[in-house]
């Protein structure tokens, strides 16, 4: 199937230098960007089910990442948001380290494109890959981050 | 050792797929072959058949819900965990799942 990377994921969707010093910011400002993209049905609701999903346990997976997601039919197309923070938050991660990385995911609940669903599921595998976190964080243009999502969307 | 696993999370796009990506990187690192099926957004991935089941040591459930086609782990020792936990600590994920067949 042909499509492209875009769909998931544009420089309107990446900010290297988020300057938010709560995870609340952090959540809202994930909210923000894929709602100004047109990518929600409704703000509220994904914003919700994003609270929600960090109720129920943290999404600081560890290695200072975090990792808000939602499925939920508030979202139109699944999305891949990337912010580096300026400086370390805490997210109550598993290894309580402070997170400086956060990959916010969205997704609809009736996703019925498994390319997508693929691409993401991919991605989380590889933020277990020291070398990928790494490039993440250090990546030194939003077309630097893009080329990283690149590669996962055309390798296996 | 010879591992089957299974993991599953509320969402199934992130946990489960971490999940499965600790288990295969500590289980390797600790010497034992390991098979993870996924149960996520996409349906079941890697699925285990009963052979495989059949002739692994031991089952890791890494599930945060009910996951589909449990009858099949009915026969073999197991430990049911989160996916949190793997996350947090996988390598004590696996060496629970070491006692259980030693016992």
């Amino acid at each position: 199937m042909e499509l492209s990377l875009t769909e998931l994921i544009n420089n309107k969707l990446i900010n290297r230098n988020f300057d938010g010093t709560t995870k609340k910011e952090v959540l809202e400002e994930i909210v923000r960007m894929v709602n100004k993209d047109k990518r929600l049905d409704s703000k509220d609701l994904y914003y919700k089910k994003i609270l929600e999903r960090e109720e129920e346990f943290t999404t600081g997976v560890g290695y200072g990442i975090a990792i808000p997601h939602a499925k939920t039919r508030a979202v139109i197309k699944p999305t891949i948001v990337i912010l580096k923070l300026s400086d370390p938050i805490d997210w109550e991660a598993l290894d309580d380290k402070p997170v400086d990385l956060v990959i916010g995911l969205a997704v609809p609940e009736k996703e019925s494109n498994n390319t997508h669903l693929k691409i993401i599921s991919k991605l989380s595998m590889k933020l277990m890959e020291e070398d990928f976190r790494q490039s993440l964080k250090n990546a030194q243009s939003d077309n630097e981050v893009l080329d990283l999502m690149e590669d996962i969307f055309y390798k296996n | 050792m010879k591992i089957v696993a299974v993991t599953a999370c509320p969402s199934g796009v992130a946990h489960t797929f971490m999940a499965k990506k600790a288990l295969e990187d500590s289980a390797k690192e600790l010497g034992h072959s390991i098979k993870v099926e996924t149960q996520g957004a996409m349906g079941i991935e890697n699925e285990l058949t009963i052979k495989e089941i059949n002739e692994a040591d031991v089952a890791i459930l890494a599930i945060d819900a009910h996951i589909a086609k449990m009858n099949r782990f009915y026969n073999i020792p197991k430990i049911e965990v989160s996916t949190k936990k793997v996350l947090k600590n996988c390598k004590k994920v696996i060496e629970k799942a070491e006692s259980k067949v030693k016992k």
